[in-house]
């Protein structure tokens, strides 16, 4: 019997408080006259399944018709002061938006499954750590290996893809026929490659894309068999990847050439990359230990290791990239902004329990339960949030869209989505959580209130006045942290803006060409990119004009090599870069000593080089460089120039040791033009210059059009997102904290009406009572400060991985920060406490003594 | 009067099975929950058995809408718990019961009319 009714009281608790309050008593009275009857086992079984059919039944429609009840109470409240309600559903609305559409970063990135098989397993190799002579050594190597079960290797670049009815630029990425296998992708029609396929000389083959497929060839399986020409390589197809397989970097066809550099040519910079699957038995530690191993025992003793360690990494945290620990410190961010959201949100509702406290207690003497009450509060604030988190979903959908422009991701199957169940539930969760946490404070001062000793001229709790002041203290301590932070950013986002680059960029109009496939080898590419420059020329408005293989902040990877001056001194490495004469003139970039190229050093057919200022620096004095040697494993060039440093990859990266060569016989190229900048803006030249290095030849591709303003834009958008985010959530915090404290003090003055108006009675000045009410609310202002100051010094190197150099002015910002706060929030405190003035002592005091 | 005594009787109607069993049965004088419940199992042999939970939410509503009222009167603290709440339909709750046994009817002589009024064989 008892443990039937104890566990019958159990399940009645889940009733919600009016209905558990009116009939708990009748309700267990029942179930133990039903008991009562009971005989045996059989029949108490029976009994039971009845319960928990009438549980079903009864329980869910009476919490909705308390929830219904307790909404509309609610919404009644907040016609009262609509201006309130909606700021906190505003905050509430951004900060809840703002996390998920961090979040659902993450969850494309670290989350979401990978279009393989059991991608947890598969890893990034460095390439140092490979043997990636030929096949037959990589073969080897992989079926050897300690700790692979298999591995792949894959070169990508972009092509000039001709399908016969269409042209234009494709990404092709060369593969070992182990490439699908391993990932466990098969073609869904058709067949993968074979280890004939990878033979040097046969005719190649090719792997399609489904998108590709259905594009071009609208899904017809006559598609395998015929054959698209890339770079003019025509490659036949033989099978097509089933959907959603782009790996890598949105590729459109595969070939398993990866063997055979010549067979496809190539105009870029390409690099390989060896991927491989754990083998089943070992864990990733043990994986990595036998990878260690191996490494040490590969490791050529006279040698010293160059840069940082080889590593095994797992593949999704490769292809996350340096988004992962970015959106790691964005995710810590929204979340601080949250705690700050709600801890504001508490204190605004906290004063407001406590002035509704009237309304509670005569709700409290009409019968209402704590459980009731409690009740209500959290109905009303998880509603709030409910409200809040689906407007949130705007502002998260904002935010991908956002982060997909700004960092793209490198396969469609990570295309940051919303709508996905993984972010619904983050994002229904976080609103639940987020009701609950800002409603539990308010809730449990609203029924303490109303069971205190309810008296008019009680004085209120001295934990009431504690709770506020430690929200305050930590609203503060968030604010300091994510205001540091933002300001952090901001500054060294308006440095990178002011940094000189060691070119021009306003004036200067870029494009690229690539003579892969169109019959350009040797001198011809050097008389068609004469020509180009020639024409460009004569575009009006167009006062020089150039070309290179790899220009500032337009090129991805670049050539280098070892050199030292006369072949004496130390080795150092330097950028390898050829350009055409008038190069340096074009972009605005200074010669320091010598001279730079012309036409006839071209056609001389001499061994001559440019070297920048960095490198000139590590072999002494610039302008002693000129009439050297500059020396490689290659070949000894004579020093004719030195130019200023440029930042090649953007104003975060410092120059680095360069080399400019005479460009004989490029196989792709960027053009780029100087345009009279009075005459108008680059971007109008654009259309002109792109005319005029097309007419020269149409067969060779002209795309990536750009000013340099525009690259210059890029290269710094995702400083330019992060610098503004968190900028706007420092602002944000700022001024949630001293809108917060504002009206936390007010509140105090409100609270402490009748005692302020004995200490003015019994001679205090009201400055004095001012100060004294100041003095307590900075108390806890510096009790937020102090840790906030702490956490933001320690924890402030995090910001490096949003934008490079980010942390180094941390200390002074922090000081100002906080002394500006500390300002402000004095101000608002002080503000806060100007009802003190205008108290009348005797009406106050009669009132309360109910004259 | 509540809100809901406002409303004219035929607002409510139909009503649910549980709703006008309570309501005949406490036609028929002042009940407790579990008379209530044992004399609509008795009267439908069993077919409608009501939980607590069912039952005292049936209860909860009808309350509300003015239907019924609980019950100051005790029986003879011998016979009864006191404990015990009684409830007494309200003259509004007899205008609702009244109103349904005139649709009921309709719908019986419709049917009547449409199907026959013999008893299946």
């Amino acid at each position: 019997m008892r443990l039937s009714v104890r566990l019958y009281r159990l399940l009645l608790k889940c009733y919600p408080a009016t209905f558990r309050e009116r009939y708990e008593v009748a309700l267990e009275r029942q179930f133990k006259d039903e008991y009562a009857d009971v005989t045996g086992r059989r029949e108490l079984g029976g009994l039971w399944i009845r319960t928990l059919v009438d549980f079903a039944r009864s329980m869910p429609s009476q919490v909705a018709h308390e929830i219904g009840q307790d909404s509309r109470h609610a919404l009644r409240t907040w016609r009262r002061s609509p201006l309130q309600a909606l700021s906190i559903l505003a905050v509430l609305a951004i900060a809840v938006g703002a996390n998920t559409g961090v979040y659902s970063i993450l969850d494309a990135l670290l989350l979401r499954s990978l279009p393989f098989a059991e991608p947890h397993r598969l890893a990034s190799l460095d390439l140092a750590s490979v043997p990636l002579n030929d096949v037959r050594t990589f073969d080897e190597w992989r079926q050897q290996s300690p700790y692979l079960a298999d591995g792949a290797v894959y070169m990508s670049l972009e092509g000039n893809l001709d399908t016969g009815q269409q042209s234009g630029r494709g990404r092709l990425t060369e593969t070992s026929r182990t490439f699908f296998p391993m990932l466990g992708v098969r073609p869904i029609i058709g067949r993968g490659f074979e280890a004939d396929d990878e033979t040097a000389g046969r005719a190649p083959v090719a792997i399609i894309g489904h998108g590709f497929w259905l594009q071009q060839f609208g899904g017809d399986t006559r598609a395998l068999g015929s054959s698209v020409r890339i770079n003019g390589v025509p490659l036949t197809i033989i099978g097509v990847a089933p959907p959603g397989f782009d790996y890598p970097l949105k590729t459109q066809i595969w070939s398993p050439t990866v063997w055979d550099f010549v067979r496809i040519p190539k105009t870029e910079v390409t690099f390989r990359t060896v991927i491989g699957r754990l083998r089943p038995e070992l864990s990733w530690g043990q994986a990595r230990e036998a990878f260690e191993v191996e490494m040490q025992s590969r490791q050529s003793p006279g040698r010293p290791a160059m840069g940082a360690p080889p590593r095994l990494t797992p593949l999704r945290e490769s292809l996350a990239g340096p988004l992962r620990q970015a959106s790691f410190v964005l995710m810590a961010g929204t979340v601080l902004l949250l705690f700050l959201a709600c801890a504001n949100i508490a204190n605004v509702l906290l004063a407001r329990t406590l002035s509704r406290a009237t309304e509670l207690k005569i709700r409290h003497a009409l019968g209402a339960s704590r459980a009731r009450l409690i009740q209500q509060v959290l109905t009303e604030t998880v509603l709030m949030a409910a409200i809040a988190g689906t407007i949130g979903l705007l502002v998260a959908w904002w935010s991908t869209r956002l982060a997909a422009l700004v960092q793209p991701p490198s396969l469609t199957s990570q295309a940051y989505e919303v709508l996905d169940w993984r972010v619904l539930g983050f994002s229904a969760a976080l609103t639940l959580i987020t009701g609950v946490i800002f409603g539990v404070g308010p809730a449990v001062y609203a029924v303490r209130g109303c069971f205190a000793v309810s008296s008019r001229t009680a004085t209120p709790s001295t934990g009431q006045g504690r709770a506020s002041g430690l929200l305050v203290a930590a609203q503060m301590t968030i604010t300091i942290v994510l205001l540091t932070g933002s300001l952090a950013l901001g500054r060294t986002f308006v440095g990178l803006l002011q940094v000189n680059p060691g070119f021009d960029v306003r004036p200067l109009v870029s494009l690229h060409v690539s003579f892969a496939g169109a019959g350009y080898e040797g001198g011809r590419a050097r008389e068609y990119y004469l020509e180009a420059i020639q024409r460009m020329r004569q575009v009006p408005g167009v006062v020089a004009a150039s070309a290179t293989q790899f220009l500032p902040l337009a090129s991805g990877a670049h050539m280098a090599s070892r050199f030292t001056i006369d072949s004496t001194g130390p080795e150092t490495l330097a950028t390898f870069v050829p350009i055409a004469p008038e190069y340096f003139r074009t972009l605005g970039t200074r010669v320091l000593a010598g001279r730079e190229f012309t036409p006839s050093d071209l056609s001389s057919g001499e061994s001559i080089v440019i070297i920048n200022e960095e490198l000139a620096r590590v072999f002494g004095h610039p302008a002693s460089a000129v009439g050297r040697r500059l020396v490689d494993a290659r070949s000894a060039r004579t020093i004719v120039g030195v130019v200023q440093g440029m930042r090649d990859s953007g104003p975060t990266y410092a120059p680095e040791p360069q080399a400019f060569v005479p460009s004989r016989s490029p196989a792709s190229l960027i053009f780029v033009a100087r345009v009279n900048g009075t005459t108008g803006a680059a971007r109008d030249y654009l259309a002109p210059i792109r005319a005029a290095v097309a007419a020269v030849d149409p067969k060779v591709p002209v795309f990536d059009v750009k000013t340099m303003g525009e690259r210059l834009d890029e290269t710094l958008a995702r400083p330019k997102v992060y610098a503004t985010s968190v900028i706007f959530f420092g602002g944000l915090a700022l001024l949630m904290a001293i809108v917060g404290l504002h009206g936390v003090v007010a509140h105090a003055v409100a609270r402490r009406t009748r005692e302020m108006a004995i200490r003015l009675a019994l001679g205090t000045t009201p400055s004095r009572l001012r100060s004294r009410m100041l003095g307590r609310a900075l108390g806890w202002v510096l009790l937020g400060a102090i840790p906030g100051s702490i956490v933001t010094l320690v924890s402030g190197g995090y910001l490096r991985n949003l934008i490079r150099g980010a942390d180094a002015s941390l200390v002074a910002t922090c000081a100002v920060v906080s002394a500006g706060t500390l300002a402000l929030a004095a101000l608002a405190s002080w503000w806060g406490t100007h009802r003190v003035r205008q108290l009348e002592i005797m009406s106050i005091l009669r009132l309360e003594t109910g004259d | 009067m509540s809100r809901k005594e406002r409303e004219a009787p035929v607002d409510l109607l139909p009503l649910a099975p549980a709703v006008f069993h309570i309501l005949l049965s406490l036609g028929e004088g002042e009940r407790h929950g579990y008379a209530l419940k044992r004399e609509i199992a008795k009267r439908t042999d069993g077919a409608l058995r009501l939980g607590p939970g069912v039952l005292y939410g049936s209860i909860a509503k009808m309350l509300d809408q003015g239907l019924i009222e609980e019950s100051e009167d005790r029986p003879d603290p011998h016979l009864d718990d006191e404990r015990r709440r009684y409830y007494r339909l309200t003259p509004f709750g007899r205008k609702v019961a009244q109103a349904e046994t005139a649709r009921l009817r309709e719908l019986v002589k419709l049917a009547a009319v449409q199907f026959g009024s013999r008893e299946p064989a």
